[in-house]
């Protein structure tokens, strides 16, 4: 596996590429698209449909891979590591939360939580310790023995964010995390991102269409067209000016937003 | 239009559902034989005869009716695949009454093309079974002809199987709402509730199965002894069918909670998923399991019991015509008009081949009955029964020439029995008077083959005779061959009598040939019968177990697709699926396999109780290839739906 450059880079990309198809029928997805995210940041990725905001999500989770181009996480380039490899480093190093939560509906929460721990093969007690740890972090301990079934869907993410966190992952992917969520339960989400963000120093990278959940970020990218047309960076400003900034932008992009 | 989109539906699911169509085929094939086989003119003339087809027909509109309870289940599972398809139907604007004929003739239509497919694999089939009749009929084999009434029979079975298996899957579609149809029931994943009361149960089942099959054991004892009757028998096994699904039933709800219970276990890996995925399956179809089991351990009981009959046929046979032809004449029978003379008889057998050896031999009876008194055979209803007594000259004729030690006797007797006479029998102690003079009892023996055709007898000294009333002669032969026409034979020596007020056949003599193809032909069928409802037992148990594992595909697609999201390779999902799948498959089939052993174990003891201890190593060897051929067959089919299971799950991740 070879190395990157800075230390405190968490995820670099390099001109990466990615085409679906083949000769005429071939579309671009991603065009040389390069990019960094630093140790605990928090990057929102925003854009039109079909603008490439999932499959840079994607290949950066090892999910999909890229046409050319390399993707280095703490260092390490991933985009032409073997299966094997990508599958534990997935299980190591990424944290995901999905639209749909993706929370395995046979197992109770506890046990979704716990998983990426028993794939690391840890201890029963360490295992038991990180669990009260996200779970009081996060406060679903009166969830813990419940079915996701029984849960509502704000109570499934925070579930969800917890088995994203328990192995402390380098980076937290977040795809479309309040999709499925009401308002309510997307700010309450959002506000969970940030405190794990701050808190436990999660490096965080989430794909949205939504401003007003994009403005939680410190940090703004807005794809076109498979290429970074723009970045917004938070800074000192109120959330609700950098909403209303990321809504110029994106009127400017011409993209579909969408106002909580 | 409806007939257009239900044959291209139909075009679709034959390559999609390969398994449900194969399993329909191969039942259809399976039926069109048996069919054929019953049907046969030949063979029934030969063997068959109206009580045996009646007996077959009764057995095989039994198993279609099983069948036709379990295509319903099947055909449940594969309008579930669909449901989302039927859903969008109802949404167009078709009516409940559109889908469902669309159904029914989507069925008709897999009902003919399987039916088609089915009977032409039977063509096959039948003659594969006519070479299996031919061969333990020992009769040549030549291409045999087909029934155009067997066909017919199995035409309208097939129908009427698939009408009530559509109808009652079709209750699904009529009561179904359209919401239901497109979003899937919403149905909330739940802990075992009670595990400890399921463990309970569990226990309870084993012990239940325990009890039956040690009830099982003092039966055969009792019965053998003429201490019992078959209601016992029929009572035993209902107790241990029912714990079988008992057991079956609570291990389903319980194994996994209580393996879900040790944290160390749990915690490795992917133990966690692997026993939810399985809690899950098998709490919902705890019910499935255990009729799958059931029948499972019909079609290995019921195998094991038909080869071991055929064992016990030729053991039989060797006790009761130790020699290739037996003469029999009781002197208490006066009418002897229209019989032939002993001559007379010989005559007819040399025509068929010569005699080389005859050994004669007389029962002599002095009218009282102090052997019978010793055994549950006196006493009221058994007022005319006579002691009757042989010679030990005689005698050891008769038993030296087959391997037998010969008997002295001086001042004794030797008295031979039954296993239900000698059951309460005396060992010694016991003295008899004969022509004035008394004998002691020198032993019971049981072992000797049948010389006499009654429960009991005494060897004695030869003066013990002398003087006595003779009460039957017999007159055994060697033959210098036995391919002779057994058949024609025993149609030559036999007479009518009159009996009841009918008429009917009968002989002085039996024909060991004769009664070996009697007892070869019975088994035949009873082995064909056995092969058949067990073949089709064990394809439909298999074929639900796939399909059940198919309908899940769905969802499981989508978790290990999360497994896969959240870290776990492809091998390792592979393997998870693996133990998932295969352990679903094997539950229901690991304690039927294991019922083979009580089963095997008791036809020994039946075959050590009857002296044929000849035939206890190969009764053994029957069971476990049985076992064998039953878990081979059923890798097959499991093997079949990994790989369609892994093609969906695993290689679309």
């Amino acid at each position: 596996m070879q190395t990157g450059n800075s230390s405190e880079e968490i995820l670099r990309m390099e001109h990466v590429t990615k085409y679906y198809g083949n000769g005429e029928a071939a579309a671009r997805a991603l065009n040389d698209v390069s990019l960094t995210v630093k140790k605990g940041e928090f990057t929102a990725i925003m854009g039109a449909s079909g603008s490439g905001k999932s499959t840079l999500l994607n290949v950066t989770a090892t999910i999909d891979r890229v046409s050319c181009g390399e993707i280095y996480v703490e260092g390490r380039m991933i985009s032409k590591c073997k299966e094997r490899e990508l599958s534990d480093f997935r299980r190591d190093r990424l944290g995901f939360i999905f639209q749909e939560y993706n929370l395995l509906d046979t197992l109770t929460v506890a046990e979704n939580i716990k998983l990426p721990l028993n794939l690391k093969h840890a201890g029963v007690e360490q295992t038991e310790k990180e669990l009260r740890r996200v779970a009081e972090t996060l406060d679903i301990k009166e969830l813990l023995d419940r079915f996701p079934g029984s849960l509502s869907g704000g109570q499934r993410q925070r579930a969800a964010c917890a088995r994203a966190i328990i192995t402390a992952p380098a980076l937290v992917l977040a795809d479309e995390p309040t999709g499925a969520l009401d308002s309510a339960n997307s700010g309450a989400l959002m506000r969970t991102f940030c405190m794990m963000n701050s808190r436990l120093q999660s490096t965080i990278l989430m794909v949205t269409h939504d401003a007003l959940v994009g403005s939680y970020a410190e940090r703004v990218l807005f794809l076109k067209d498979g290429a970074i047309w723009n970045e917004l960076r938070r800074g000192k400003r109120e959330q609700k000016l950098f909403y209303r900034e990321i809504l110029t932008v994106m009127a400017a992009l011409g993209g579909d937003t969408d106002v909580m | 239009m409806l007939c257009k989109l239900a044959f291209r539906n139909v075009k679709r699911q034959i390559g999609n559902e390969l398994i449900y169509f194969m399993t329909v085929a191969i039942t259809v094939a399976f039926m069109f034989a048996i069919d054929q086989v019953l049907f046969n003119r030949t063979l029934y003339d030969y063997a068959v005869g109206r009580d045996l087809q009646g007996g077959m027909i009764g057995l095989i509109v039994l198993i279609s009716a099983v069948v036709a309870f379990m295509l319903s289940y099947a055909s449940a599972f594969m309008l579930r695949l669909r449901r989302r398809e039927f859903g969008v139907y109802l949404t167009c604007g078709m009516t409940r009454a559109d889908v469902l004929r669309l159904f029914l003739t989507e069925n008709l239509l897999i009902c003919i093309v399987a039916l088609a497919v089915g009977m032409l694999f039977g063509l096959f089939l039948y003659q594969g079974l006519m070479g299996m009749v031919s061969m333990m009929l020992e009769a040549e084999f030549t291409a045999a002809s087909y029934s155009v009434k067997g066909t017919w029979f199995t035409v309208v079975l097939v129908f009427l199987v698939f009408l009530v298996s559509c109808l009652l899957a079709a209750r699904y579609l009529y009561r179904v709402t359209i919401h239901e149809l497109v979003k899937g029931r919403q149905t909330r994943v739940k802990s075992v509730r009670f595990p400890f009361v399921w463990t309970v149960l569990t226990i309870g089942g084993a012990a239940g199965m325990a009890a039956a099959v040690i009830g099982m054991r003092s039966w055969v004892r009792a019965y053998l002894s003429g201490a019992s009757t078959m209601l016992p028998l029929l009572e035993r096994l209902f107790l241990l069918f029912g714990s079988l699904i008992l057991f079956h039933f609570s291990l389903a709800h319980s194994l996994m909670a209580l393996l879900l219970k040790r944290k160390r276990l749990r915690s490795r890996g992917t133990n966690t998923f692997l026993f939810r995925q399985l809690s899950a399956s098998l709490h919902t179809n705890a019910a499935m399991m255990g009729m799958i089991a059931c029948l499972l351990a019909i079609a290995v009981i019921g195998l094991d019991a038909v080869f071991m009959e055929r064992l016990g046929a030729e053991a039989r046979l060797a006790v009761f015509c130790p020699y290739d032809l037996h003469y029999i004449i009781s002197y208490d029978q006066d009418d002897r008009s229209g019989r032939p003379g002993l001559e007379e008889a010989k005559e007819i057998v040399e025509r068929y081949t010569a005699i080389e050896k005859t050994i004669s031999y007389t029962f002599y009876a002095d009218g009282g009955h102090a052997l019978y008194d010793h055994t549950q055979f006196s006493g009221e209803g058994y007022a005319g029964i006579q002691d009757s007594y042989v010679a030990v000259s005689e005698f050891n004729a008769l038993i030296t020439p087959l391997g037998y030690d010969a008997v002295e006797l001086s001042d004794s007797f030797l008295v031979v029995a039954d296993v239900s006479a000698a059951a309460q029998f005396p060992d010694q102690g016991m003295t008899i008077t004969l022509n004035g003079r008394e004998y002691h009892m020198a032993g019971v023996r049981t072992d000797y083959p049948d010389f006499m055709f009654r429960y009991l007898y005494a060897v004695v000294p030869d003066e013990a005779v002398e003087g006595m009333a003779a009460q039957q002669y017999h007159e055994v032969y060697e033959l210098k061959k036995n391919d002779f026409d057994a058949h024609a034979l025993e149609r030559d020596l036999s007479y009518a009598v009159e009996y009841g007020g009918r008429q009917s056949d009968s002989s002085d003599f039996i024909i060991k040939e004769y009664e070996r193809r009697e007892e070869n032909a019975r088994v035949a069928f009873l082995s064909v019968s056995a092969m058949f409802a067990a073949g089709v037992l064990l394809c439909m148990g298999m074929a639900l177990l796939a399909l059940k594992t198919l309908t899940g595909l769905a969802e499981d697609k989508e978790r290990y697709r999360v497994l896969s999201l959240i870290g776990v390779g492809m091998r390792d999902l592979r393997r998870v699926l693996f133990r998932q799948t295969f352990f679903f498959f094997i539950f229901p089939l690991i304690l039927p396999l294991v019922c083979g052993i009580p089963a095997a174990a008791l036809c020994q003891e039946i075959l050590r109780i009857n002296h044929m201890e000849l035939f206890v190593h190969a009764a053994g060897v029957t069971a476990f290839a049985v076992s064998g051929v039953i878990l081979l067959l059923y890798l097959l089919y499991y093997s079949a739906a990994y790989l369609i299971a892994k093609r969906v799950v695993v290689w679309e991740q």
